[in-house]
């Protein structure tokens, strides 16, 4: 039975715009840097990642402790001889997390590069 | 193309330090925003992939190791290269030490009688060395690779050629327990260059190389050339040697081991002359 009165489409009908699949701790420039290094080895050292970004260790620690918190990476301390030596190693929810935010920000490209040409064809 | 020598060395931080959300304000346009931010992470995958390569020892390692087996494969009469005939006669090993690993059949020499033992002791030591060279060089360079599934291949392999054999004749089986075709490589004494092969290819995969995955298809197929056709007969009749010759057996190893040998020397000569960064600090 119809009332006469439109129907609102409900919110899941319309498409999802891909920011909304953002996760705030890995959207981050450095942090992203981080979890693309560490996917691409098995396990990369605390001075390789510093020297990779362009960090101070004060600011890679900051970076490496919210994704450590979050789970996406593990931090390994030990010793060369008598250096001490940190390693970071992603996780498996790390990688999903690297793979969903490639994902969006590929996606969010698509959808900017394809607006000016729907745009004109208005 | 080899992806090893990164074209692109582009640091992401090298603007002025930021303080966590800072990095992402900026005043270009969405588009070119998101854009160079995928374009700084594919230049940092290109630049840690670099950093990480080391593949270059493994592929002299076993060439080399290769190269080691042409006098084990030499038959009577005569080892020449030692200053002529040293009229060794025909030994006979009915009962090889590990079958899989011993060469070809005909005329064996004392020497022919240790290929087993040779490639036993090359291949273990060979795979310790690999894993070795690669926790030395992830010190120095400050990543790691997955080296290690490629030695747990090749040792389990090996183990295998060695363990199984015995095993299946006590229970009454042939000992390449009717696997097609694997009679081919160990009747021409090429299957330790197939277990090279197959852990060539793991490690192909532990380095995500498409310049090693393409040296490690050739040499697979190299291999399987070696071990499922007459390669020595093949020169034979193009007049170059007789089959009856003491060295007839050789054209069988050289063909892998030609291969890992330029391969991996030519790998070795671009890698000295585009060392990274990370590995000459």
């Amino acid at each position: 039975m119809t009332s006469g009165v439109p129907e609102i489409p409900a919110e899941s009908a319309q498409p999802k715009h891909p920011t909304n699949g953002i996760d705030e701790r890995v959207h981050q420039r450095h942090r992203l840097g981080v979890l693309t290094i560490t996917a691409e080895a098995e396990r990369a050292e605390f001075g390789y990642l510093r020297e990779a970004l362009g960090l101070t260790p004060g600011n890679l620690s900051r970076h490496l402790a919210v994704l450590e918190e979050a789970g996406l990476v593990m931090v390994e301390k030990g010793y060369h001889g008598r250096r001490p030596r940190t390693w970071v190693r992603i996780t498996r929810q790390g990688r999903a997390a690297l793979a969903a935010e490639m994902a969006t920000l590929t996606e969010l490209l698509r959808q900017h590069r394809a607006q000016p040409r729907a745009t004109a064809a208005d | 193309v080899d992806e090893d020598i990164p074209s692109d060395r582009a640091a992401p931080g090298d603007g002025p330090p930021e303080d966590g959300a800072g990095s992402q304000a900026s005043a270009a346009s969405p588009d070119a925003e998101v854009g160079g931010m995928l374009a700084e992470m594919s230049a940092l995958r290109r630049r840690v992939r670099s950093d990480r390569h080391a593949y270059w020892l493994p592929l002299l390692l076993f060439g080399l190791i290769g190269l080691g087996s042409v006098p084990f494969n030499l038959s009577n009469p005569g080892l020449h290269f030692l200053g002529g005939n040293h009229g060794f006669a025909c030994t006979d090993y009915a009962t090889p030490a590990f079958p899989a690993l011993d060469g070809p059949n005909g005329c064996p020499t004392p020497l022919t009688g240790l290929l087993g033992l040779y490639w036993l002791l090359a291949l273990t030591g060979g795979f310790l060395v690999v894993l070795t060279w690669y926790r030395a060089y992830a010190r120095r360079s400050g990543v790691t690779s997955r080296a290690r599934a490629t030695v747990i291949t090749g040792i389990a392999l090996t183990v295998a050629a060695v363990v199984v054999p015995p095993l299946a004749q006590a229970v009454g089986y042939p000992f390449e327990l009717g696997i097609p075709y694997l009679a081919f490589f160990t009747f021409r004494g090429t299957y330790p260059f197939f277990i090279i092969a197959v852990s060539i290819c793991v490690l192909a995969w532990a380095e995500r190389s498409r310049a090693l995955t393409m040296i490690a298809i050739t040499y697979l197929a190299a291999t399987m050339t070696a071990g499922l056709y007459d390669v020595q007969n093949v020169v034979s009749r193009l007049g170059y040697w007789s089959d009856s010759q003491w060295y007839r057996y050789v054209p069988n190893m050289a063909l892998p081991t030609g291969v890992l040998l330029l391969s991996g020397a030519a790998v070795a000569l671009v890698r000295l002359r585009h060392r990274p960064s990370a590995v000459a600090r």
